[in-house]
This record gives structure tokens, C-alpha cells and sequence, in this order.
């Protein structure tokens, strides 16, 4: 959506106009499930909160200032935190049913990753606070200084964040390429024994 | 050209995914910052991946109940749809409200009139009397022209007689307050005859004689009426009225020589 239009949206949506706030629903509705998805990894937690961050969203807009898009993933940042705490408040007491359980939840989180593509399967291999860089850098474009804004961190630790995750994925595709080329050589060897 | 704030391998990294999301090649990158070059490269290549990379879109997500939610919010906080592709029903609210008030401002017309209709038959002491009062004061400052003014103080010093009469009548008492206002109203009427021509001062000063002459007349009956309650307040007043009608007639006198001493010239 051409930028212009986008401000006159979101000036129209600033006095709750309707249509307005249906159109930004819709314009950035994927990118923020996306985001929390790469956050969350569970399909339905990441609809219950991108449906929140839009509520938050018709909410507080009136006040709202500075960089729009910047402002929406904060709020969604922020709700996936909050989301976190509670689930974390929730697991202690649900400690000793998981153990029993036997849920391996990172298995899960990886299987869920998979779905979504190469991207998503790389991503996997991140801690969560990387995965959050990767994704705000390479599939929504900002810049370490608005990622810092949105997680509330400072510009070098999103720069540092995003360095040591570039080296675990530089290091799990290296293995992947190595694979890969070992896999052509022994091709080309049983080709050549069966001529 | 190198930002000079780099200062390690992160901040070459950050700056180099930049330039790669703008267009620039890795080898361009790499001779940008030589020092890191070894180490740069093969994070270069996986972010290159990264951004050719598409992350696939979810299959299941539920936008349309987003969207119902951001109406139940947006209705509940209290929004208006804008002109521009309206539903009938909307059109058909936005109409009503129009209605509403217009209707409201009619009705608020009405009733605004009625009680100025319904002002100007109060008397002092009445509920609505200072209707009436804030009106006159509206229309003597606001709506009558500069050289009308005495005319219109003549008119209010009429009503003010018509006051005081209406409420002996009635309460069988004098209005102080209506009898010190009508010698008010003649005094600035008096005052204002100055600043007009001579023909307009004649017969400014004429209606002044008059006025007063109702004034003496009509106040004169009502001490008759109310002798033993208030003698000393309407003799006072006829005495005034007495005084200024014989400083008219003089004055009136003089206009009408000078006047005429003017045309035979």
C-alpha cells in the first residue's frame, strides 16, 4: 500500500472511522500473525492474540503517535509478553501434570516451525529472542534502532542479538550445504560405477 | 561510503544486511569493511538466503473474525462510517441524526422566541422579567443604529412608565427600581440629542416633551391612587420630570431660533 495512503487511513482511522480500521485490519493482519506466530509457534494463540493487538489497536489509536507500523508490533511485543507470563504462571502449577505428561514442548514448537517453510524451519533453531530479531529484520524490514523500539531493548543488543543469530543459522545451513554436496559427489560416484 | 560510527563486526553486519535489502551485492559489502571480510562473508551469504527466503503465509487464520471484533470495539468506543461508500443502513442512521437535529434546533428555536414573545408582557417581580430586560439591553446595544439610540431610550423609558403603572395596579405598590430606570432611559435619550443634526434635535427634543408629559400625566394619577403609601418617591419624580421638560421647552426654543435664524441667512 503506497505510504501516502496509508496516512490518510490511518489519520481517517484516528477518528474511528470504520472503513479505516477494517482496512488496516486487513493491510497488516498477516504480517502481525506471522510475527506472533514466530513467536508463539501455536496456530491458535497466534490468532487469540493478533485479534487482541487489533482490539488493542481501535483501542488506543486516538493517542497514537510517531511511526504506526513501529506502534502496532509493540503492542503485539507486548502482548506476547504478557502472554508468556501468564503461561508461565499457569506452568507452575501445571509443572508436575507436564512431567507426567512427558510433553516435549520445544519438539512441538519445532514441528509447528516446519509447517511454515524453510524460513520457519530455520527459525526453530533460534532462541526465542533471536526469532523475534530474524523476523522483524528480514520479513517486516525494520531497522535495528525500530526493533528496538518495539522490544524495548537497546540498538546494540538487537545488532548483537542479530549477529549471534545469523552465526547459528550460518552454521545449521553449513551442515545442511555440506550434506548436500557429500549426497552429489556419492551420486556421481554410483552413476559412474553403474556406466 | 563506511559509516564511521562502525566500530565492530555487529554494526558491519547490521550496515551490510542494509545495503543488501537496498540492492548491493555481497562483494560490494565486503569492500566496504575489509577488516571483518573473512568473517562477514558467510553471514552475508545466510542473510542473503534469509532475504530470498519466502516465509510462507498461514493457511487458517482467522482475519474475518478479526475483523468482526474491531467492529464490536469500534461500535462499542462509538464510530461514525465516513460518506464514501455507505451502507443504506448507515446512511439511513447518519439521516436520523441529521433529523434529531434539526428537530432539536427547531424546537429550541420555538421555545426561544416563545419566551422573548412571552418577556415582553412581564412586569417587575415576574419570573421572566430579566428576559425582557436582557433583551432590550441586547437590542439597544447590538441592533439599533447609532443615531436611532435616542429613539430607542425614549421608547424604553415609555415602557418603564407603562411598568410602573401596570404594577400599581396590580401589587398597589411603586416600582422603585422601573421609575429610577425610566428617569435613566430619559436622561441618556437627553444626552444622545446632542450628537445629532439640528432637524433630528427638534424632533428628538418634541418626543422628549412628550414623553415627559405622559410621564407628569400618568404619574400624577398614580399618586392620586397611592397617596398616604408613596407620596414622597412620585413627587420626586413628577418634580424631575417638571424640571427637565421646562430645560426641553428652553432648549427646544433655542434649536428652533438658531434654526430659523439659518434659513434667513
Amino acid at each position: 500500500m503506497d505510504e501516502s495512503l496509508l496516512k490518510d487511513i490511518i489519520a481517517k482511522a484516528k477518528n474511528y472511522d470504520l472503513s479505516a480500521l477494517e482496512v488496516l485490519c486487513e493491510h497488516f493482519y498477516h504480517r502481525i500473525y506471522n510475527y506472533i506466530f514466530y513467536k508463539v509457534s501455536s496456530q491458535g494463540d497466534a490468532e487469540d492474540l493478533t485479534s487482541e493487538v487489533f482490539i488493542r489497536m481501535v483501542k488506543n489509536i486516538a493517542g497514537q503517535s510517531g511511526s504506526f507500523k513501529t506502534w502496532l508490533y509493540k503492542i503485539a511485543s507486548n502482548l506476547v509478553i504478557d502472554h508468556y507470563r501468564q503461561r508461565s504462571s499457569v506452568k507452575k502449577t501445571m509443572a508436575q501434570y507436564e512431567e507426567l505428561l512427558n510433553i516435549n514442548s520445544q519438539k512441538q514448537e519445532r514441528d509447528a516451525m516446519a509447517a511454515y517453510g524453510e524460513f520457519g524451519r530455520l527459525l526453530s533453531e533460534l532462541t526465542p529472542e533471536q526469532r523475534e530479531v530474524v523476523t522483524l529484520r528480514f520479513i517486516e524490514g525494520f531497522s535495528a534502532a525500530e526493533i528496538g523500539k518495539i522490544t524495548q531493548r537497546s540498538e546494540n543488543a538487537v545488532k548483537a542479538l542479530q549477529f549471534r543469530a545469523m552465526t547459528t543459522l550460518r552454521e545449521k545451513t553449513k551442515g545442511t550445504q555440506e550434506k548436500n554436496v557429500r549426497l552429489e559427489i556419492l551420486g556421481n560416484k554410483g552413476a559412474t560405477n553403474a556406466g | 561510503m563506511p559509516d564511521k560510527r562502525v566500530k565492530n563486526i555487529e554494526d558491519a553486519l547490521d550496515e551490510s544486511i542494509s545495503r543488501l535489502k537496498a540492492g548491493k551485492t555481497i562483494r560490494e559489502c565486503l569492500e566496504t569493511y575489509p577488516e571483518y571480510a573473512e568473517e562477514l562473508a558467510p553471514l552475508l551469504v545466510t542473510a542473503e538466503k534469509l532475504n530470498s527466503m519466502p516465509a510462507e503465509m498461514p493457511h487458517n487464520c482467522n482475519l474475518a473474525q478479526a475483523i468482526e471484533k474491531v467492529r464490536e470495539t469500534a461500535g462499542r468506543i462509538g464510530t461514525t462510517r465516513v460518506p464514501e461508500g455507505h451502507s443504506f443502513a448507515g446512511r439511513f442512521f447518519n439521516f436520523r441524526a441529521a433529523l434529531g437535529l434539526a428537530t432539536a434546533a427547531g424546537f429550541l428555536l420555538i421555545a426561544s422566541i416563545g419566551l422573548v414573545s412571552y418577556s415582553y408582557r412581564t412586569i417587575p417581580g415576574d419570573s421572566f422579567y430579566p428576559v425582557k430586560i436582557l433583551c432590550e439591553k441586547i437590542d439597544l446595544d447590538y441592533l439599533t443604529a447609532e443615531n436611532k439610540k435616542s429613539d430607542k431610550h425614549i421608547e424604553l423609558a415609555d415602557e418603564r412608565l407603562d411598568e410602573v403603572q401596570k404594577v400599581a395596579h396590580s401589587r398597589h405598590s411603586i416600582d422603585k427600581n422601573a421609575l429610577h430606570s425610566m428617569h435613566e432611559h430619559t436622561e441618556i435619550a437627553l444626552n444622545d440629542v446632542e450628537g445629532i443634526s439640528d432637524n433630528e434635535e427638534i424632533d428628538c427634543l418634541n418626543r422628549i416633551q412628550q414623553l415627559h408629559r405622559r410621564q407628569i400625566d400618568l404619574l400624577k394619577r398614580t399618586r392620586a391612587d397611592f397617596y398616604a403609601q408613596n407620596a414622597d418617591e412620585i413627587n420626586q419624580s413628577i418634580q424631575l420630570c417638571n424640571d427637565r421638560m421646562n430645560w426641553v421647552i428652553q432648549a427646544n426654543e433655542a434649536v428652533s431660533q438658531q434654526a430659523n435664524a439659518g434659513i434667513i441667512e
